[in-house]
């Protein structure tokens, strides 16, 4: 069962309590996940990025500062780092993962499978964050797929702004990616 | 179900765990070293006192590096489920071409579908790897386990591959010396080996392994020969071995040569009984 410690908390009981590290992996893998997926072309790829970036926050719990601000802005500097090493590099390190001692991961159509519903679920929390009217027009256009006029005459708005809407709802999830301030 | 995402979290708080116990070692540690250079005041007998100390700390620092952690285990397919007792762990052990951990193979028979074991010799599934002790593992070289040159245990849920036939059955593959072919190995280009089937890449998201280089590629040709059979021999145009068997051996045999024996050819195994 989840205990109601803070982030940072859970990273300073990390140092005696392996489980803690883990409570604060089950709150931020779904948006770790979400992160890689956005800027990678598939699953494997993301979920080899997230386990590296765990790894790293775990192998460099000491040197975790809370004055220097929240936990999940170091942990997603963290995985900004490793994403842009990756870029550069062309792969993926598994550095931190081996100092630990780590075993690689086996993916195989199932593991795929989950890690996309959860990277999806970590992406679904930004349309959360959308003002309701937003929220809602973004969902019966991209998830449910439906036709502008058929939203308009569902919402009881013009078509212009069910537009309007969806419009400014993804221009904020996007901006929400970018800055990635869980 | 497979669920990388738990399987991630185990690998972590292990971490998290073993990291947490490494900080509270070095805690003793230190406070090992105040008290020992309290006993080097005290006299000779402090003197070897640390001696005993440090060589026994070093005994264990190196238990450590040769031996890391076991190869994950996978689960089976229900077919190839071991039944109860049969598994065989043959003595017979044959050198590396390079040294090191000599190779061995086990054997079991899978459980059926009621619980019991297949009819005798119809269906075996073997497991070959290199061997320390009494322990079948494969060694983290060849890019597996980040080239820590420690030797992992090989659990038996990791088979290599069953067999059919009456008594008699041979299987040829081309692996890296390391006997490991899952996540990070190095790939075994397909040009190498004599009709050998290759054994297949465990399914992993690693598609960044290098190529094995000949020298770091074995072919092993291994299986189980009938009952009663006393040495099993291989030839080819360059080379002959032979395996000498034991009963406990149960037919077993296995035989490691290097990848870079010239493959215009196919060996000729025969039997002795």
């Amino acid at each position: 069962m989840a205990s109601k410690r803070s982030d940072a908390e859970l990273l300073a009981a990390s140092r005696d309590d392996a489980t803690a590290f883990g409570e604060f992996y089950d709150r931020h893998i779904a948006k770790v996940l979400a992160f890689f997926r956005r800027r990678v072309p598939d699953g494997e790829l993301a979920m080899d990025l997230a386990a590296e970036t765990f790894a790293a926050a775990l192998g460099s719990l000491s040197r975790y500062e809370p004055r220097e601000g929240p936990p999940t802005a170091w942990l997603f500097a963290i995985a900004r780092h490793l994403w842009f090493d990756a870029l550069r590099r062309g792969q993926v390190e598994d550095r931190a993962r081996r100092a630990l001692q780590m075993q690689p991961l086996l993916i195989d159509d199932e593991a795929m499978a989950v890690i996309e519903r959860v990277a999806a679920e970590g992406a679904l929390e930004l349309l959360d964050a959308l003002p309701a009217d937003q929220r809602d027009a973004v969902i019966a256009r991209h998830l449910d797929e439906r036709d502008y006029s058929e939203i308009a005459a569902v919402l009881v708005c013009s078509e212009s702004v069910v537009r309007q809407r969806v419009s400014r709802g993804v221009k904020a999830m996007r901006v929400a990616a970018v800055q990635e301030q869980p | 179900m497979t669920d990388p995402l738990r399987e991630l979290r185990r690998e972590l708080v292990s971490a998290a765990s073993r990291e947490s116990q490494r900080a509270r070692g070095a805690g003793r540690h230190a406070r090992r070293a105040a008290s020992l250079r309290h006993l080097q005041r005290r006299g000779r007998f402090g003197l070897a006192l640390v001696v005993l100390l440090v060589l026994a700390s070093a005994t264990a620092v190196g238990a450590d590096q040769l031996f890391g952690p076991p190869v994950r285990a996978r689960v089976l397919p229900a077919a190839g489920r071991p039944a109860s007792g049969s598994i065989v762990f043959a003595p017979l052990r044959v050198a590396d071409p390079a040294g090191g951990f000599p190779w061995g193979l086990r054997f079991y028979l899978p459980r059926q579908a009621d619980g019991g074991s297949s009819a005798t010799n119809a269906v075996r599934c073997l497991q070959y790897g290199r061997v320390a002790g009494n322990t079948l593992g494969v060694l983290g070289e060849d890019g597996a386990f980040g080239n820590d040159g420690q030797f992992h245990a090989l659990p038996v849920e990791r088979l290599a591959g069953c067999v059919t036939g009456s008594g008699l059955s041979r299987a040829e593959v081309v692996v890296p010396a390391s006997a490991f072919t899952g996540a990070r190995s190095c790939t075994v280009p397909p040009s190498v080996g004599f009709e050998a089937i290759r054994h297949p890449r465990e399914l992993t998201r690693d598609t960044r392994t290098s190529t094995c280089p000949p020298a770091a590629l074995r072919i092993v040709v291994y299986g189980v020969s009938a009952r009663g059979t006393l040495s099993v021999r291989l030839q080819g145009p360059h080379v002959t071995m032979t395996d000498r068997l034991v009963p406990a051996d149960h037919g077993a045999y296995i035989f490691v040569l290097p990848a870079n024996t010239d493959m215009g050819w196919r060996p000729q195994l025969k039997f002795a009984r």
